[in-house]
């Protein structure tokens, strides 16, 4: 049919292609940024495989780190290169075609896919995971509502890679789920001197509208914590009224009803709450900080239907079950003990996490203020529900931090969120499923439990092989969730990917953003689960082998010495994201990084997928801000706007006359020069001269049109804008300004997301380079 | 009491390989499981004190490397199982568990021996110095 013919086009197109992918590069000098923008390579599927036009799954849904898979274990083993996934089932704002109903093979129950064969005549079709021939039901040809014939090749999970399926009542334990939120928010003296209460009920009170409330069942409780809790009682048609409960051993709630309100018809008296918090305890002089209590009573509260509990902390739990004192760390830094102190300290956090699991609550932890607050313990509580973790260190109401927090969390609260969510990913029958990471609950060997799934986060999986490949493998990812809109839904990403016999293929087509996330996730977890500097050795003795397996197998010199290290072209990048990956807060070494800073920066790795993680997150951008081309700023007719040549992250680049924006997505650096012209300052920023420090971009355009003297400006802001939306608009970045005689502060921070530059931590890229080449010359891996 | 902890750790076995293959979920495992290690080192060390008391050396000696692995876990407080690590660990866990049924096994049949060897000597020594009759 239809089918059949668009499978012989692209064979024709496949074949005549050259062998223009097979490259080798000489590894020396600057690396080559701009390939961190390119696509991943181009998979050649086997003539005669089954798939449709529009079949080629989306690289921001699912990537594998290898798109043409070794197949046998035995050629996995020699190439050394790691053979993984990284799955992100929801992304902001996708469009995802929806099915009609739900088929699946009766043996693996794979759902049914583009890459299925039909045989007998259409009347059967076969799996591709398992090879079932099974029968094709007869709602696929002839619809029985309308007495017509249907085209079997317009149904959704028939044409896409990415699908989603309504899901009936086989799929759901319990009615779909309506969102609730707890919000334990810390008001304890601590934080009332940070102004934490005001800014986040103010935030959340923001934020009220953007909740998916679609049927309006969504409900909202607030409760205050210090070594008390202050519950708040809101009546419909009665003045709120606050409950303060002090006998935090054995938490009661203190009243039946009313506590956990339903945003729609309580939302007069949330607004008076949320707009009173402030005020209430603003001059709070209560210590102590009774988490584990609140969590408690929370946990009552949301009862068994399950929801999201919103911690806010500014202070380490010390009150009530679940205390935990803060570990002392300043000499620890920089030393082995320091891996001691990125673990949990007892098990109460990990327990509760596990036990809400069960009963779908998620839990999203935000630390605010300098604090010690066991970051480590606490932030448990989210890494094993699936939620996310939040650090903001230098908060404090009225500066630029708070308005950073607010923009955020809000966004962070409103993005849909799935809920009571479940994830598997099935692969073809050779591969085996063997680790996992990301934040999530393992249930079962192959099961991941999500009681929440955000948008935008990434689990990768691990993958062995067992027995010979064939010549096409398969890797399904279903995720069974409840939408923000109260629908129980399948969402099913199928991804084809070629197998080879021939180690050339294997390294010519590698997705080096894929091997280089899914390695700085290894990296991190190994981190937390051994020592940091096991975690970094591995590391680069990985990246070592990888090349070290590329130079024996496949160029000349296979043994004896080169004088330059040889990489292939798909991979010309990995020693600069191994290099980035060190140096990141997440693995860095030396004793300057705090653990709250590594715990939160561990959570990041761990959670983005390979476009938000490497750029800009490891690989910060670099733009000369005072040499713009004249089109670059500005809309290039198709509604984006046209980005400026990548500069190297090296201070060599970093000239006295110039001004330059380094953009690493958490946050933004601006480089003055020394002798930068003040008019250009002026047409930038609006002054003409600037102090290091913190600072706020102005916008000084007149609603989007240049204002005479300032279009440099207004290009800026384009840029700014332009980079925040690659990331999803998931940070709302602070800006420093860095001058080149400045404040010493503000020149560290640079200096740390100039990767390719020596620091105490790690050496230059091209020492680095220098490094790996003699070690392979010798044979010493 | 050599059956009693016999028992303990073929119980064991089969509640990990339940997890294995998905019968019961990690908390439900932990939390079974967690009750009965400390009382199943208790056991264990209560033995060992009572062959130490009665001068049974070789008795002693053989439990002594299970005593002191014992010993070690509570310590580094390692012998609970955790339900968030618990397949990171299950291949060790089991090992574990096997060798332990094994050596259980082996030690009840030592002592099962040792047991019919005391009496069968004592009713000879009854025999020979006439206190039967």
């Amino acid at each position: 049919g239809q089918g059949q013919g668009q499978v012989d086009g692209l064979t024709q197109q496949f074949g005549q292609m050259g062998m223009a992918e097979f490259q080798t590069v000489v590894l020396n000098g600057r690396p080559d940024l701009a390939a961190l923008d390119e696509t991943p390579p181009a998979m050649r599927l086997a003539p005669g495989t089954m798939c449709v036009a529009a079949s080629e799954c989306a690289p921001r849904f699912q990537r594998s780190t290898l798109n043409a898979v070794p197949r046998t274990d035995k050629l996995l083993k020699k190439t050394r290169l790691p053979l993984g996934l990284l799955v992100t089932p929801v992304c902001a704002d996708d469009d995802v075609a929806v099915a009609p109903d739900i088929v699946r093979c009766r043996r693996c129950r794979t759902y049914i896919n583009p890459f299925v064969a039909f045989t007998d005549g259409g009347r059967r079709w076969r799996c591709n995971m398992c090879g079932l021939s099974n029968d094709v039901p007869l709602t696929f040809d002839y619809d029985s509502a309308t007495q017509t014939q249907k085209d079997r090749w317009a149904r959704a999970d028939l044409r896409n890679a990415v699908v989603e399926f309504v899901a009936p009542l086989e799929y759901m334990v319990r009615p779909p789920m309506p969102p609730a939120y707890v919000f334990l928010i810390d008001v304890s003296y601590a934080s009332a001197q940070l102004g934490a209460p005001g800014v986040v009920a103010q935030t959340i009170r923001d934020t009220l509208d953007q909740l998916p409330d679609a049927d309006g069942r969504t409900r909202v409780a607030i409760i205050g914590v210090d070594a008390q809790l202050h519950f708040f009682q809101m009546r419909t048609g009665a003045e709120p009224q606050q409950l303060v409960v002090g006998d935090v051993d054995d938490v009661v709630l203190p009243a039946p009803s009313d506590l956990l309100v339903n945003l729609s018809d309580a939302r007069s008296s949330l607004d008076i709450v949320l707009e009173r918090f402030g005020a209430m305890f603003s001059n709070n002089h209560g210590v102590g900080n009774a988490l584990g209590p609140a969590i408690r009573a929370a946990q009552q509260m949301l009862g068994g239907i399950g929801g999201r509990i919103v911690a806010i902390m500014a202070s380490p739990p010390t009150t009530g079950e679940g205390l935990v004192e803060p570990r002392a760390e300043g000499r620890d830094l920089g030393t082995p003990r320091e891996s001691e102190l990125l673990r949990a300290q007892g098990t109460w956090y990990k327990n509760v996490a596990a036990d809400c699991s069960r009963a779908q609550i998620a839990f999203d932890t935000v630390f605010v203020g300098q604090q010690a607050m066991d970051v480590a313990t606490v932030g448990g509580l989210a890494r094993y529900t699936g939620g996310t973790l939040l650090h903001y260190p230098a908060f404090m109401a009225g500066r630029p931090e708070a308005v950073r927090f607010s923009s955020e969390f809000g966004q962070h609260l409103a993005g849909a969120a799935g809920l009571e969510a479940v994830l598997r990913v099935r692969a073809s029958k050779g591969l085996r499923m063997s680790a996992y990471y990301g934040h999530f609950f393992l249930r079962s060997l192959d099961l991941l439990a999500l009681p929440s799934v955000d948008p935008g986060r990434c689990y990768a999986v691990d993958l062995e092989i067992d027995e010979t490949l064939p010549p096409v493998v398969y890797f399904q990812t279903a995720l069974l969730h409840t939408t923000a809109l109260g629908e129980r839904r399948i969402r099913v990403v199928t991804q084809a990917v070629p197998t080879t016999d021939n180690a050339h293929s294997v390294f010519h087509h590698a997705d080096q953003s894929a091997i280089a996330a899914l390695l700085a996730k290894k990296a991190v977890d190994r981190a937390l689960s051994a020592r940091l500097e096991d975690a970094r050795e591995a590391l680069q003795h990985k990246t070592l082998e990888i090349l070290g397996a590329f130079k024996t197998l496949c160029t000349q010199a296979s043994s004896g010495a080169a004088t330059q290290l040889q990489a292939p072209r798909a991979l010309r990048l990995l020693p600069l994201l191994t290099l980035a990956t060190l140096k990141h807060p997440a693995l860095r070494g030396g004793n300057n990084v705090r653990v709250a800073d590594r715990i939160a920066a561990m959570s990041l790795v761990l959670t983005l997928p390979p476009e938000t993680l490497l750029q800009p997150l490891l690989v910060p951008r670099v733009y000369a801000l005072h040499e713009l081309e004249p089109n670059v700023g500005l809309d290039d007719g198709s509604g984006s706007v046209v980005m400026p040549q990548l500069l190297p992250l090296s201070a060599e680049v970093l000239a006295p006359r110039g001004v330059f924006l380094v953009y690493s997505g958490a946050d933004a650096i601006l480089w003055v020069g020394r002798d930068v012209d003040p008019s250009m300052i002026a047409s930038l920023v609006g002054e003409p001269h600037v102090q290091s420090g913190v600072f706020t971009f102005p916008d000084l355009s007149d609603n989007g049109s240049p204002r005479p003297g300032f279009e440099l400006n207004m290009r800026t802001n384009n840029l700014l804008r332009a980079l925040s939306l690659l990331c999803h608009g998931m940070w709302a970045p602070p800006m420093f300004v860095c001058r080149e005689d400045g404040d010493q502060q503000v020149r560290l921070l640079l200096a740390q997301r100039l990767v390719e530059d020596m620091d105490t931590a790690a050496p230059s890229y091209s020492q680095f380079l220098n490094q790996m080449r003699d070690k392979i010359n010798r044979g010493s891996f | 009491m050599a059956g009693i902890l016999l028992f303990a750790s073929v119980y064991f076995v089969i509640m990990l390989t339940d997890l294995e293959c998905d019968y019961i979920n990690p908390i439900d495992l932990a939390n079974g499981l967690n009750t009965y290690v400390m009382p199943e080192m208790a056991a264990h060390l209560l033995m060992f004190v009572v062959f130490l008391l009665m001068g049974e050396w070789f008795s002693m000696i053989i439990n002594l490397p299970l005593a002191v692995w014992n010993i070690n876990k509570v310590v580094n407080s390692r012998q609970f199982y955790d339900a968030t690590e618990v397949f990171r660990t299950l291949p060790k866990h089991k090992r574990e568990n096997f060798v332990k049924v094994a050596f259980y096994l082996l030690c009840f049949f030592y002592y099962l021996y040792s047991m019919i060897m005391t009496l069968v000597n004592e009713s000879t020594d009854d025999i020979r110095t006439g206190s039967a009759y």
